[in-house]
């Protein structure tokens, strides 16, 4: 009896992962990622909505630039799913099974997720150009007349048309980094993940990639930041994320987030960051 | 001092010199191949494949070149493989100046930051393309340095394989000393054609040092 009835089991289709509702555009569930024996995600679950703007904040090592690059895979999560627009990039599902993604399929993805370094990241030997139209070229395929008409209208935006043949040592650091925005711009990208963007950067060149980003966001572009610039989260991001410890401690609106916190991780934390005198700039990141 | 009899010596090692060159080219490119195939392979491998290379590297860096040379002249002649003069010498050459050219690339592509491969991985290039446009560019500007001082270094070793007959210009120097008893002279041409052909390397080295700075 109990036999047949495991055997007949064997031939049920196994239960599909629930697709997310048609307005998100990224979604994680129950990310773990553990390096050796150190376990720095402990099942990581959010959402963005198409157009929105997260904000990640969190003390060093509380796994947000993990969390960040897991949404890439640049790090494999060990465990867990992503879902960008719909579609699930964390795995394939072939002959009824779901297994993990292939390299192939993740690198296809990676191009839809626009990507910027604390560190720039720009490539010192190409010009800016030649960052910028490097990628669509040869991973969209698209002819160099069009890259390079495409970039010009990107360096327009982030206001570096005259340093289109600069090399990127030549550039100041709130310089590259615009380039580097503009770089993962031109993959014309679903979702722009930002990890710690300002934080190499002096003090007076903070502002021109917070504006660079804010236009962004204003233009309904999908952003997971990961940031200590408080200002710029209150004014532009619409969800807020604490993490502390490889989990999300809370989350809420940046207004009630950052006015009212409801857990003593959160208040502890905030207050130190939120010092008098060092409120936009107060912490650096893991 | 008798430059009649400089002169006529000197272009019989000329006529040698011929040999050292193909000897070294023929070492340096067929080492810096395999070089660069094991570096990437044991960037991207399991210790399973990491820890043989690894091995090699240890063992070739560590044997003198003439036992290397004589294991593949002479010993290898004796379990059956007979190999003339010249290709014994590349073999042998070939097996300890990969080593040191591995050891070369794999500095260079530590030297590359990691940011680099994040940036190029980040926007979905291909790793092919991620190698050969974003990362090798950058490791051959660390490597410009080291890799023409070791590429300076194998032309001076080849003279080693004077022992095994390949007449190149040592081997030919040689013999001209025999047979005019004037080792002064002739030595010091044979050193003479050796630091020429050095200087076209170090000028090969500058040359590429100007091209692959960064712009700053």
């Amino acid at each position: 009896m109990t036999t047949v009835e495991t055997y007949c089991a064997s031939f049920e289709p196994p239960t599909w992962p629930e697709r997310p509702p048609a307005g998100v555009m990224l979604e994680l569930r129950r990310i773990h990622k553990s390096f050796g024996s150190l376990h720095v995600l402990h099942g990581v679950s959010l959402q963005v909505n198409k157009g929105d703007v997260m904000a990640i904040i969190g003390p060093s090592g509380s796994g947000k630039t993990t969390l960040l690059r897991c949404v890439n895979h640049l790090e494999r999560p060990d465990s867990g799913e992503v879902w960008l627009d719909g579609e699930l990039i964390s795995h394939r599902m072939s002959n009824g099974q779901l297994t993990k993604a292939q390299e192939g399929d993740l690198r296809r993805h990676r191009a839809e997720m626009g990507m910027v370094f604390q560190s720039f990241n720009l490539f010192p030997h190409l010009t800016v150009l030649e960052n910028i139209i490097e990628a669509p070229m040869s991973v969209r395929g698209l002819s160099r007349q069009a890259a390079v008409e495409r970039a010009h209208g990107l360096l327009k935006k982030v206001g570096l048309s005259d340093k289109i043949n600069a090399f990127p040592l030549q550039l100041s650091g709130g310089q590259q980094q615009r380039v580097a925005i503009a770089r993962a711009l031109a993959m014309e990208p679903k979702v722009m993940l930002f990890d710690e963007p300002t934080s190499a950067l002096d003090p007076e060149l903070v502002g021109e990639v917070l504006n660079t980003m804010r236009m962004l966001a204003d233009e309904g572009m999908t952003m997971l930041v990961v940031s200590h610039e408080m200002d710029f989260a209150r004014d532009v991001a619409d969800r807020m994320i604490f993490m502390d410890q490889g989990v999300i401690v809370e989350e809420g609106h940046p207004e009630q987030f950052l006015c009212a916190p409801r857990q003593e991780r959160t208040k502890t934390f905030l207050q130190r960051i939120l010092r008098p005198g060092s409120a936009t700039n107060g912490a650096t990141g893991s | 001092m008798d430059w009649t009899f400089l002169w006529h010596n000197f272009n019989i090692l000329l006529a040698s010199t011929g040999q050292t060159v193909s000897l070294t080219i023929a070492t340096l490119v067929l080492s810096t191949v395999l070089a660069l195939l094991l570096a990437l392979v044991s960037m991207s491998s399991p210790r399973i494949v990491r820890v043989p290379i690894a091995l090699y590297s240890w063992a070739a860096r560590g044997t003198p070149e003439l036992i290397i040379l004589f294991l593949a002249f002479f010993g290898l002649g004796q379990v059956g493989l007979r190999l003339e003069p010249m290709p014994a010498a590349i073999l042998a050459f070939v097996a300890f100046s990969t080593a040191y050219n591995l050891e070369i690339f794999r500095g260079g592509f530590e030297g590359v930051g990691k940011g680099q491969f994040d940036a190029a991985r980040a926007l979905g290039l291909s790793y092919a393309r991620m190698i050969r446009r974003i990362i090798l560019p950058q490791v051959l500007r660390i490597i410009v340095p080291p890799y023409l001082t070791n590429a300076t270094a194998i032309c001076k070793h080849t003279s080693v394989a004077s022992v095994v007959a390949v007449a190149e210009v040592t081997h030919t120097a040689n013999l001209m000393v025999v047979a005019t008893q004037r080792p002064f002279e002739i030595l010091s041409l044979a050193a003479i054609i050796y630091i020429f052909l050095n200087s076209v390397l170090i000028g090969i080295q500058i040359l590429l040092e100007k091209r692959l700075s960064f712009k700053i």
